[in-house]
C-alpha cells in the first residue's frame, strides 16, 4: 500500500525531526514511527496529530493513518468508525479501501469500490486507489479487471518505484493466465528502464528467468541473469543467486544451481534466510 | 483628584446659582434619584449605575424612587418625565443621542435622547435568545438565502435593556456627571479597570451642560458584548451608540453565501467553472433577487431609511466573460479594478429600489478592490453612504500612506461628507485572526489626524475591535469579550473620547490616565506607552519575522524593563495589579524571536559557472554544469509527503558578479492541456485562479520580494521592506521566463539583489526561502511547498535558510 511505502524518505528525515515543529514535520516523524512498525508510538504520535491539526485536510490526514494503526492493532470497529470521521470523501473511502485490504477482506473491497470511478478522484490518490482495487481483484481471482485497474494505476503516478511494481503485478498477471503471454515478458523487461529499486529488479530478472524457462527457453533463462551481474552488493546478489539456482534447477542444470547456492555460502555478509536456504538445498543435493 | 479640564465639558454654562447640590454628605446621603413611574430599562439601568457608582465613591447608597419625598433636600432626575418637563428641562431641542446635565437648586437632572432601535427596528428579533432564524428567513423569501446579519443580535443585553448600537443619552448624562466627580472608566476588567474616587460628600457644581456627538454614528463591535452586562457598561461610559440605523453589510453575500446550494446564475465562472467566492454582478437574476433581498429585509427590519448594497466578503477574482467585457480594470490597480463593476451593480439595484420607493436611501462599502472611487458614476449620489475601509493603527504608513488622500477622493464626489461617508476600521492587532505581537498598540498621533480628517465630513465611525474566542472562554473564564484588554483598552478609550470632543487635547487625558490609573507608577507608565507608541509607529512591517519587522528583540527587554520598575514603584496595590494584567497579557513576548526562528531547515544554491540566459531552459550548462547540483523537490503543503503523480523541483544559482539570485523551477504536469491560464494582465490577483508557482524570499535585511508566475509567463510581484518609507510603490522582478514542453512546464527568474538590498546568502546571513506551486490542472486542486508549512503559502516560519556556496 502506498501509504506504507515513504519508509526510506521518513527515515531520512528522521533524524532532523528533533525539532519538528509544524503539522508536516511532525507528520513525517509519526509516518516514520509507523513505517518502522512502533505501532504504539505511532498511535500516540498520530493521535496528538489529530488534536492539533490546524486544518480539516490535516485532521483527515492523521485520520487516515489512525485507522490504518487500529486496523494493525486488530480493532476494526475503531478503524471503522475513524474511516467514517475523515472529512474528505475520497480520503475517507480510500481508508476505508486501504484497512479492508490490511484485513483481508478482499471481497468486500471489490464490492464496495467497483462503481468507483477513480479517474475523477484527486490525482494525489488515484495511483493508490487503483492499485488497492487491483490487488483486491487479482486476489478475488478477477484477472481481467485487476489488469484494467493496474493498468490505470500506470497512467496516474510518475514514479519509477510505484510503475515498477504495477509492471511486476502485471507480469505475474499474464504469465498467470498464459504462461507464453509475451505481455508478461514485455511488462518484466519495463523495469529494466526504470529507476524503480535493485530489489524490484532482482524480481523482475528472475521473474523473466523463471518464466522463459517454463517456456522451454533455457538458454534465454540463463542469459537473463547476465542482465543482472552488476548488482554485486547484498542482499540483492543473494537474491538473485538464489533466483538463479532455481532456475537452473528447473532447466536441470543442477551444476550451476549447487554453484550458485554455493557461492552464497562464501559471500560476504550474505543475509540469514538466503543463507539458510542455500545452505539446505546444497545439504539435499540441489534436487528439483 | 485632578479636575478636568473645562475644555471637555463642551458647551458648559455656569448658572447664576452660588450654591453646589449636595447629594451626599459626610458619607449620609441627602439626595435621592427620580425616575418615570414606567421608565424604560435602560433608564433603570441608568438610575441603578448612578446609585451603584455613588455608593463606590462615597460609601452612601441614595435611593431610586418615582415619587419625590418631602424629607429628602435634593433631587437627581434620571431621564425625561413629568418632573422634569415641570422643571424645564427636555430633550427636544437635542439633535442626534446627546445629553443634557441640568444643576439647579435642590436638583440635577440628567437626560438625553434615548433611541431604543432594539424596541422598534428589532423589536421582535432583538436578543440572542429572539434572533430570526434561517429557518423563518427562508420560510419567508422562498429562497436559500442566508439571513441579514448587520443586526448583531449578541450585542443585546436584557439586563441593561437595550443595545450596543441604542442611543442612550440618558445614561450618558449619568456618566457625564460621574466623570465630573473623577471617575474614570479606562478597561473592562472587573476590579482594577475602573477609577473610582472616595469622596464622603458629594456635591455637583451648577451647570446647565448640553451635548452632542460629534459624529450619529459611534460604533465599536465584536458581535459579541451582550453577554457581559459590565462591558456593554464600559462601552457606555464612553456613550457609544448611534442615533439612527446606518446597515452596511456584506448584504450580496447573504445571497451567495451558501455556495453549490445557492442559485448557480449568481456566482461568476472562472475558467470554466463556478467560483463560489466571485459573485456575478452582471447577472440578471442576480440583481432581481437582491432587489427582492432587500424587500424582505425591510419587512423584517422596519423603519430603516437605508438597503444596505454590500458586496460579498472575500472577493477577489471576476467572471472570466465580464472580464473578457472589460470589467476587471486591472489598470487601476489591485484597489480598483472591481470599483467599476461594483458600481454599475449599485447603481442599476439602488435604480430599482427607486422606482419603488424614491425616499430610499443606500450604503455600499469600498475596500480591497472596490477601494478606489468609481469612475462611473463620478458623483456619489446624495442619497448613497459609501463605508470605507481605513487603518487607524497604520494610518498614514508608508508605503501605503495615501488614507487622507483617499478619503479625499471620496469626498470631492460627494455633496456632504457627514451624510455620505462612513469609516470602518480595525483595532484588530489582538485579534485572533492577526499575527501581531502582544504588544501595545498605541498610534495617538495617527489617531488625532485621523479624527481631525472626519470633523464634519463624516458620518461617523464603525471599529471592529478584537474578540475572546470561545476556547479562550473556555479556558480563562473571561469577563469581557474584548481580547486582551489590557493592551487594548487605551486607543478605544481615546478614539471614543474624541467621537464626542473635537477639542480633546489628547496629552492632557493621557496625563490623567497615566495619574489615576498607575498612581506612583505614573511616570514609568508614562515611558512605557510613549516607547510603545515610538515602537509601534516605525516605517517598518507590521508583521515581524526573524529578521525583520517593527519589533526588535531589545524592544522586548526594554518593554519588561520598564513594567518591572513600574511595579516595584506600584506593588500590589491596585495600580500594580493593573501592571501585571499589561505585563501578563505581554508574557507571549518572552519566546517570540525564539518561536521566530525559522524551521524549513537549510538549502543550498551555488555559484554559477556560466553565464545567465534568462529563457525557461533548464537544461542548458548554467543549471546542469555538474552532477552534485542537485534540484530539489516540492512537497505537499499538508503533510510535507513527496507526490507520486507528478514533480516539481527548485535550483538556486547565484551570479559570480553578486548581483542577482536566479531560481529554476521544473513543474512536471501529466496534464499539460489541462493547465488553467487565464491571467494576462501583470500584478492581477486573477493569477491566484491559475497554476502557478511563488518565490517568496527574505533577505537578511527583511525584505521579502514575492514572485508570482503563471504558466503564461504572467506575473504579479510585490515586495514588502525593512524600511517602507524607501520602497517604491511596488517590486519588479528583474528577468523572468517561462517555457512550456510536453510534460512540464518551467520557470527561470532572476531576482536583482539591490533594489532587495540582499547581499550574498551566508551560513550567518541566511536568506529565507520558500517556493510553492499551486496546481489546478487535476481533478483537484493541490498546494506544494519546497518548506511545507501545514497551513499556507504565506507561513514566514515554514521557510528554510537559503546560503550560497561556491
Amino acid at each position: 500500500m502506498k501509504r506504507t511505502v515513504p519508509l526510506l524518505f521518513s527515515l531520512l528525515l528522521s533524524p532532523c525531526l528533533a525539532w519538528a515543529d509544524n503539522f508536516p514535520q511532525k507528520y513525517q516523524a509519526a509516518l516514520s514511527l509507523y513505517n518502522s512498525g512502533k505501532l504504539s508510538d505511532a498511535k500516540l504520535a498520530f493521535e496528538n496529530l489529530i488534536q492539533s491539526a490546524p486544518t480539516t485536510i490535516a485532521r483527515d490526514e492523521a485520520l487516515v493513518f489512525n485507522a490504518y494503526l487500529e486496523t494493525r492493532l486488530k480493532n476494526d470497529d475503531a478503524a471503522s468508525a475513524l474511516a467514517a470521521q475523515i472529512h474528505d470523501k475520497h480520503l475517507s473511502v480510500l481508508c476505508q479501501l486501504n484497512t479492508l485490504a490490511l484485513q483481508n477482506k478482499y471481497i468486500e473491497l471489490v464490492a464496495i469500490s467497483k462503481d468507483l470511478d477513480f479517474n475523477t478522484w484527486p490525482d494525489p490518490l488515484m495511483y493508490e486507489a487503483f492499485t488497492s482495487r487491483a490487488n483486491a481483484l487479482a486476489r478475488t481471482r478477477h484477472p481481467e479487471s485487476a489488469i484494467a485497474d493496474f493498468q490505470s494505476a500506470l497512467k496516474s503516478t510518475a514514479s519509477d518505484y510505484e510503475k515498477a511494481q504495477v509492471y511486476l503485478r502485471l507480469g505475474s498477471l499474464y504469465s498467470d493466465q498464459d504462461k507464453s503471454d509475451p505481455r508478461a515478458l514485455a511488462a518484466y523487461s519495463e523495469i529494466y528502464n526504470l529507476k524503480g529499486g535493485l530489489t524490484v529488479l532482482c524480481k523482475a530478472g528472475v521473474a523473466r528467468a523463471k518464466l522463459l524457462a517454463s517456456q522451454g527457453k533455457g538458454d534465454a533463462a540463463m542469459r537473463e541473469f547476465e542482465n543482472l551481474k552488476q548488482i554485486t552488493q547484498q542482499p540483492h546478489w543473494s537474491m538473485i543467486q538464489i533466483g538463479r539456482a532455481e532456475v537452473a534447477t528447473q532447466l536441470g542444470l543442477t551444476d550451476e544451481a549447487t554453484a550458485s547456492y554455493k557461492a552464497i555460502t562464501t559471500s560476504v555478509n550474505p543475509p540469514a534466510d538466503a543463507l539458510e536456504m542455500a545452505l539446505s538445498k546444497l545439504q539435499s543435493k540441489v534436487r528439483p | 483628584m485632578k479636575r478636568l479640564p473645562a475644555c471637555t465639558l463642551g458647551w458648559l454654562v455656569f448658572t447664576q446659582l452660588s450654591h453646589a447640590v449636595e447629594l451626599v454628605h459626610n458619607g449620609a446621603p441627602i439626595s435621592e434619584i427620580v425616575i418615570a413611574k414606567t421608565p424604560h430599562q435602560g433608564t433603570k439601568t441608568a438610575a441603578e449605575e448612578l446609585q451603584r457608582r455613588i455608593e463606590q465613591i462615597s460609601g452612601a447608597q441614595v435611593p431610586i424612587v418615582n415619587v419625590v419625598s418631602a424629607n429628602v433636600p435634593n433631587q437627581i432626575y434620571v431621564g425625561e418625565s413629568e418632573m422634569t418637563q415641570h422643571l424645564g428641562v427636555s430633550s427636544d431641542d437635542i439633535q442626534s443621542d446627546g445629553y443634557k446635565v441640568v444643576v439647579g437648586e435642590h436638583h440635577v437632572v440628567l437626560l438625553g435622547k434615548d433611541i431604543y432601535h432594539s424596541d422598534t427596528t428589532f423589536g421582535k428579533y432583538k436578543d440572542r435568545q429572539s434572533r430570526l432564524t434561517q429557518q423563518d428567513w427562508e420560510k419567508l423569501t422562498g429562497h436559500k438565502w442566508r439571513t441579514p446579519s448587520f443586526y448583531p443580535e449578541n450585542d443585546y443585553n436584557r439586563d441593561c435593556g437595550f443595545h450596543i448600537q441604542d442611543g442612550t443619552g440618558t445614561l450618558y448624562a449619568v456618566y457625564d456627571l460621574l466623570e465630573q466627580l473623577g471617575l474614570r472608566w479606562y478597561m473592562p476588567v472587573p476590579e482594577i479597570g475602573v477609577v473610582i474616587p472616595h469622596l464622603k460628600t458629594i456635591s455637583v457644581k451648577p451647570q446647565s451642560l448640553k451635548k452632542e456627538p460629534e459624529f450619529p454614528q459611534r460604533i465599536f463591535h465584536n458581535g459579541t458584548r451582550g453577554a457581559f452586562k459590565d462591558e456593554m457598561l464600559w462601552y457606555k461610559s464612553m456613550k457609544v451608540g448611534t442615533s439612527f440605523v446606518l446597515p452596511l453589510y456584506h448584504a450580496v453575500g447573504r445571497l451567495t453565501y451558501f455556495g453549490k446550494e445557492a442559485d448557480p446564475a449568481y456566482f461568476g465562472q472562472i475558467a470554466g467553472k463556478p467560483n463560489y467566492q466571485s459573485p456575478k454582478l452582471t447577472s440578471e437574476k442576480l440583481r432581481a433577487d437582491f432587489v427582492d433581498s432587500l424587500r424582505y429585509t425591510r419587512q423584517v427590519y422596519p423603519g430603516i431609511a437605508y438597503d444596505s448594497l454590500g458586496q460579498p466578503d472575500g472577493w477577489s477574482l471576476i467572471d472570466s466573460a465580464d472580464a473578457a467585457a472589460g470589467w476587471n480594470k486591472t489598470e487601476r490597480g489591485t484597489y480598483g479594478c472591481f470599483t467599476d463593476y461594483l458600481w454599475d451593480f449599485n447603481m442599476d439595484v439602488r435604480k430599482r429600489v427607486m422606482a419603488e420607493d424614491p425616499t430610499r436611501k443606500f450604503t455600499v462599502m469600498a475596500y480591497s478592490g472596490t477601494t478606489l472611487p468609481p469612475t462611473n458614476p463620478q458623483k456619489i449620489p446624495d442619497n448613497v453612504t459609501v463605508g470605507i475601509l481605513q487603518h487607524n493603527s497604520m494610518w498614514m504608513s508608508a508605503p501605503s500612506n495615501r488614507d487622507l488622500a483617499l478619503r479625499n477622493e471620496w469626498l470631492e464626489r460627494m455633496s456632504d461628507g457627514k451624510q455620505q461617508l462612513l469609516i470602518l476600521d480595525h483595532y484588530l492587532e489582538h485579534a485572533p485572526i492577526r499575527a501581531t505581537p502582544p504588544v501595545p498598540v498605541i498610534f495617538t498621533k495617527f489617531l488625532i489626524e485621523n479624527l481631525k480628517g472626519a470633523y464634519d465630513r463624516s458620518v461617523g465611525y464603525d471599529v471592529e475591535v478584537p474578540w475572546v474566542t470561545s476556547t479562550e472562554y473556555a479556558n480563562t473564564k473571561a469577563t469581557s469579550s474584548l481580547r486582551k484588554p489590557g493592551l487594548s483598552h487605551l486607543m478605544i478609550y481615546l478614539h471614543a473620547k474624541l467621537e464626542w470632543n473635537r477639542h480633546l487635547d489628547i496629552q492632557t487625558e493621557l496625563n490623567e490616565y497615566y495619574s489615576l490609573f498607575f498612581g506612583p507608577a505614573e511616570k514609568e507608565m508614562r515611558e512605557f506607552y510613549e516607547f510603545a507608541e515610538s515602537v509601534w509607529c516605525r516605517s517598518e512591517p507590521h508583521e515581524v519575522s526573524a529578521n525583520g519587522g517593527f519589533l526588535k528583540p531589545a524592544d522586548v527587554e526594554k518593554y519588561f524593563e520598564i513594567l518591572g520598575r513600574a511595579k516595584t514603584k506600584a506593588g500590589d496595590s491596585i495600580f500594580g495589579k493593573r501592571i501585571d494584567l499589561i505585563t501578563s497579557e505581554m508574557e507571549p513576548l518572552h519566546g517570540l524571536f525564539d518561536n521566530l526562528q525559522r524551521t524549513g531547515g537549510a538549502i543550498t544554491g551555488y555559484y554559477a559557472r556560466h553565464k545567465h540566459q534568462i529563457d525557461g531552459d533548464l537544461e542548458k550548462p548554467f543549471w546542469k554544469e555538474t552532477e552534485d547540483r542537485v534540484t530539489t523537490p516540492l512537497r505537499n503543503l499538508t503533510t510535507g509527503n513527496l507526490p507520486n503523480h507528478l514533480t516539481t523541483n527548485v535550483a538556486f544559482r547565484w551570479l559570480q558578479d553578486d548581483s542577482a539570485l536566479v531560481v529554476g523551477i521544473e513543474c512536471f504536469e501529466p496534464k499539460m492541456p489541462k493547465i488553467r491560464a487565464t491571467c494576462r494582465e501583470r500584478d492581477s490577483l486573477a493569477i491566484f485562479a491559475d497554476d502557478n508557482v511563488e518565490i517568496r524570499l527574505e533577505t537578511a535585511q527583511g525584505i521579502r520580494p514575492l514572485i508570482v508566475v503563471n504558466s503564461e509567463g504572467v506575473v504579479l510581484d510585490e515586495c514588502i521592506t525593512g524600511k517602507s518609507e524607501d520602497l517604491p510603490s511596488f517590486y519588479t522582478v528583474k528577468d523572468i521566463a517561462v517555457k512550456k514542453l510536453a510534460d512540464r512546464w518551467t520557470v527561470e527568474a532572476l531576482i536583482e539583489v539591490k533594489p532587495i538590498e540582499g547581499q550574498r546568502p551566508t551560513t550567518t546571513y541566511p536568506w529565507g526561502v520558500n517556493i510553492c506551486r499551486q496546481r489546478l490542472a487535476g481533478n483537484t486542486p493541490e498546494f506544494y511547498m519546497l518548506f511545507p508549512s501545514g497551513t499556507k503559502f504565506n507561513d514566514l516560519k515554514a521557510m528554510g535558510n537559503l546560503t550560497i556556496r561556491h
